[in-house]
């Protein structure tokens, strides 16, 4: 197929036509990238690079389809040894750090750093990080050789901030006999080489990297970077891209390969841009082949095979079990996630250095080590999949008995009504974590009751379901709530310093056939009389209320509405506004039927009409 | 009780019973795992030497998230220990962290009887005494764990 294109593909085909509209050239090139015609599709962006309109953003389909193209297949190796790799320098991780997205980073490589490499969630600049406390002691404990690649890497480091090049040779030159991250060391030998004009030596060294680790994004870029010194364009566009297939989303080499083609697109013809058809296996060069044993690599990486790794060693220091989705702090100390947001509701430091976590708290990152979840998963994958079933019961929210029975955290304040809205504010370490808990598991939903005058609380409630949660910074929440069904306590018991209790539903009784018409008539003077007695309320007196409750639900009682289990939402709304003591108001909430809850209202409204005329 | 008693709690009361602090005996109450039953021995060349202090300690429904309850139970002449037998001790209140444990807490109470701290008072008269004339106040806690810290 793509040989065809090259062999019909004429030179007039690729003639700038100035009468060519732009943006259908653009389009047209497009399409054909999209259908994997890359060498029709290329000769078409290079017609329009002839208008002026041409912006190297016009080239971000082709780079897609390019990148779609050479994107290869990628070795996903679960080994420790692997897993202790930085991503940004492809080496052992030295002095761990972990940032905001849970991804963990040389302290060093770390240095300028905006966005994660791995997920470009952003690194927030202002955060004092320390390394991973526990990491940190993991990797030193499992590779002896540790502390010499620390020693060298420093070293290195510092002779070439000093320009101390041939220094610096000499400790390049030693590792590279080791065979101790050969790769670190010929990507710096190059650098070294290229600064010093000799630039085949350099192109040699950076195809030695590549061929040793041919997924390290930064490698493709040297090498394209020395191939655009020496006046290969378009390899070096090759190379580019391919280092962009290994992490299509990486922004800033987005931007120098749409730089790059931009730049190269415009001033080519058609004949070297056919040529320069990336996309053609047959363009890949002819690369140096040198077998590059890593003698010390591949000792560290047997090593690892046997690594030991007691349970102790990840024990979350809060609820002294194994580490489950590990969360690790700005201040590097590594907790249960689940255990850090508990303790933090408590207070907000750290509970091992009491550093100040009130940033990471206003942020809200609690996100899991990566790292440390491949190494228990790696260690104890089967304890750690039980943990999880076990948190899956111990974090109980609701869960059904039956349909009409349940188990509910209990959240002890007002008495709330069905359909009708509350505003709550969680600032009680103990309500915090019921109300997380309801949010992670997806039920939202708790039951309200009133306390009572013996430290407990009434016998009858409401479930209340989660609509919206702001958090503060802080670690407090605002919560609105919207009450659902009525409910009778059963049982009660205790969650980590909440309440819980089984209940029961409760639900009107049906009202028979025959009273309908009454209740229906008496339903209709209830809502009249209620209109009265909302239309004497001060104008503040009415905004209070629908501040706290909502506006009215549509009033009114539909056939359906008299079958509902929990009669019409009005007069709910209408229980929750009036000036009642808060036993009535739990006395009307256990009213199973719709006609007494109405004649109880209505006497209640007649009262209150006299009172007015008294006045 | 719903949920059961925390791991960690079980954990730390084998761990107290399998490699217990040395002078101090912490036992769990028959009927409630979250009450211990404590005794200090008075600690070597401090005022309470000699004395055996009963103490008990509870565990709140959100521990470790919240602190141990402690309370001396045993009458004891000391400038943080009041009459009440509560104890001023700040990992007890904002000090605490919940990587703290039941057996940390014993042994600040066991470093507190021996280094008592008469300019973070909790009984006012006694660290007044102390302060004045600690000659006298350590022959008073002296006198005071003869006749109540010591058994028959
Ligand atoms: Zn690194
Ligand atoms: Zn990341
Ligand atoms: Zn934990
Ligand atoms: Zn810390």
């Amino acid at each position: 197929m793509e040989r065809n294109v090259f062999e019909t593909a004429t030179l007039t085909d690729s003639q700038p036509e100035t009468n060519e509209n732009f943006e259908q050239l653009i389009l047209k090139a497009d399409d054909l990238a999209s259908d994997g015609d890359l060498g029709s599709a290329y000769l078409v962006y290079l017609r329009a690079s002839k208008h002026k309109e041409f912006k190297p953003s016009n080239l971000s389909k082709l780079i897609d389809c390019l990148v779609e193209n050479l994107k290869m297949a990628q070795q996903i190796s679960n080994d420790l040894f692997s897993t202790l790799t930085c991503e940004i320098c492809y080496g052992l991780l030295i002095d761990p750090v972990t940032v905001d997205c849970g991804h963990t980073f040389c302290n060093s490589c770390l240095s300028g750093i905006v966005n994660c490499n791995i997920c470009q969630n952003v690194v927030t600049p202002d955060f004092n990080r320390n390394l991973n406390v526990l990491l940190n002691k993991l990797i030193r404990g499992w590779i002896p050789e540790y502390k010499d690649i620390l020693d060298r890497r420093k070293r290195v480091e510092a002779l070439l901030v000093n320009k101390m090049y041939n220094e610096c040779l000499e400790i390049i030159e030693e590792s590279l006999k080791l065979g101790l991250e050969k790769h670190i060391y010929l990507s710096m030998r190059s650098r070294l080489h290229m600064e010093n004009g000799r630039g085949d030596s350099a192109l040699k060294d950076a195809e030695r990297v590549i061929n040793l680790k041919p997924n390290w994004i930064k490698a493709h870029y040297h090498l394209g970077e020395i191939l655009i010194q020496l006046g290969y364009t378009e390899e070096a566009i090759r190379s580019y891209m391919t280092g962009l297939s290994l992490n299509p989303d990486n922004p800033d080499l987005r931007e120098t390969i749409s730089q790059r083609m931009f730049q190269f697109i415009k001033t080519s013809t058609p004949e070297e841009a056919l040529r320069a058809n990336v996309a053609k296996s047959s363009m890949i060069r002819q690369r140096t082949h040198i077998h590059d044993p890593e003698d010390s690599i591949d000792n560290i990486k047997r090593k690892l095979d046997d690594a030991q790794l007691p349970m102790e060693e990840i024990n979350c220091s809060l609820c002294w079990r194994m580490l489950f989705e590990p969360s690790t702090t700005v201040c590097g100390h590594t907790f249960c996630k689940e255990c850090l947001k508990r303790s933090l509701d408590h207070s907000p430091n750290c509970p091992l250095c009491k550093s100040s976590l009130v940033q990471m708290l206003k942020h809200r990152l609690f996100s899991t080590d990566k790292i440390f979840e491949l190494i228990v998963k790696h260690f104890y994958p089967q304890q750690y999949s039980e943990h999880y079933s076990e948190l899956l019961t111990e974090s109980l929210c609701v869960s059904g008995i039956s349909d009409r029975e349940m188990k509910v955290p209990i959240f002890v304040c007002v008495v709330t009504f069905p359909g009708v809205r509350c505003p709550l504010h969680i600032f009680e370490p103990r309500y915090r974590l019921m109300v997380r808990r309801c949010i992670e598991n997806g039920s939202r939903t708790f039951g309200m009751v009133r306390p009572m005058s013996d430290n407990s609380y009434a016998n009858i409630g409401t479930l209340m379901y989660i609509e919206d949660v702001t958090y503060l910074p802080d670690g407090r929440s605002l919560i609105i709530t919207q009450g659902s069904k009525r409910f009778t306590v059963l049982d009660r018991s205790y969650v980590d310093g909440y309440n819980v209790a089984n209940v029961r539903i409760l639900e009107d009784e049906p009202i028979p056939e025959a009273e309908r018409q009454d209740t229906m008539n008496l339903h209709d003077q209830v809502l009249e009389q209620s209109r009265e007695w909302l239309a004497t309320l001060s104008e503040s007196r009415r905004s209070k209320i629908s501040q706290q409750n909502g506006d009215i639900p549509s009033p009114g009682l539909t056939e359906d509405e008299i079958k509902e289990k929990d009669g019409p939402i009005w007069l709910w709304w209408l229980i929750s506004s009036l000036p009642l003591e808060e036993q009535y108001k739990i006395n009307l909430l256990e009213k199973n039927n719709l006609t007494q809850r109405l004649r109880f209202i209505q006497s209640v409204l007649k009262y209150l009409s006299e009172m007015q005329q008294q006045r | 009780m719903a949920g059961g008693l925390p791991r960690r709690i079980i954990k730390e009361t084998q761990r107290l019973m399998a490699e217990p602090v040395p002078g101090i005996k912490a036992v769990p109450d028959e009927g409630n795992a979250r009450y211990f039953h404590v005794i200090v021995e008075g600690p070597a060349e401090s005022p309470f030497e000699g004395g055996t202090f009963k103490l008990e300690l509870f565990l709140p429904e959100e521990y470790p998230m919240s602190a141990p309850k402690v309370r001396f139970m045993t009458k004891i002449y000391h400038p943080n220990i009041d009459k009440l037998g509560r104890i001023c001790l700040d990992i007890l209140k904002d000090k605490w962290s919940p990587a703290l444990q039941i057996r940390t807490v014993l042994l600040s109470i066991q470093a507190l009887l021996s280094a008592p701290n008469p300019d973070d008072p909790l009984e006012n008269d006694v660290a007044e005494q102390w302060k004045v004339n600690e000659a006298q106040a350590i022959a008073t806690a002296k006198q005071w764990t003869k006749m109540y810290a010591t058994r028959g």
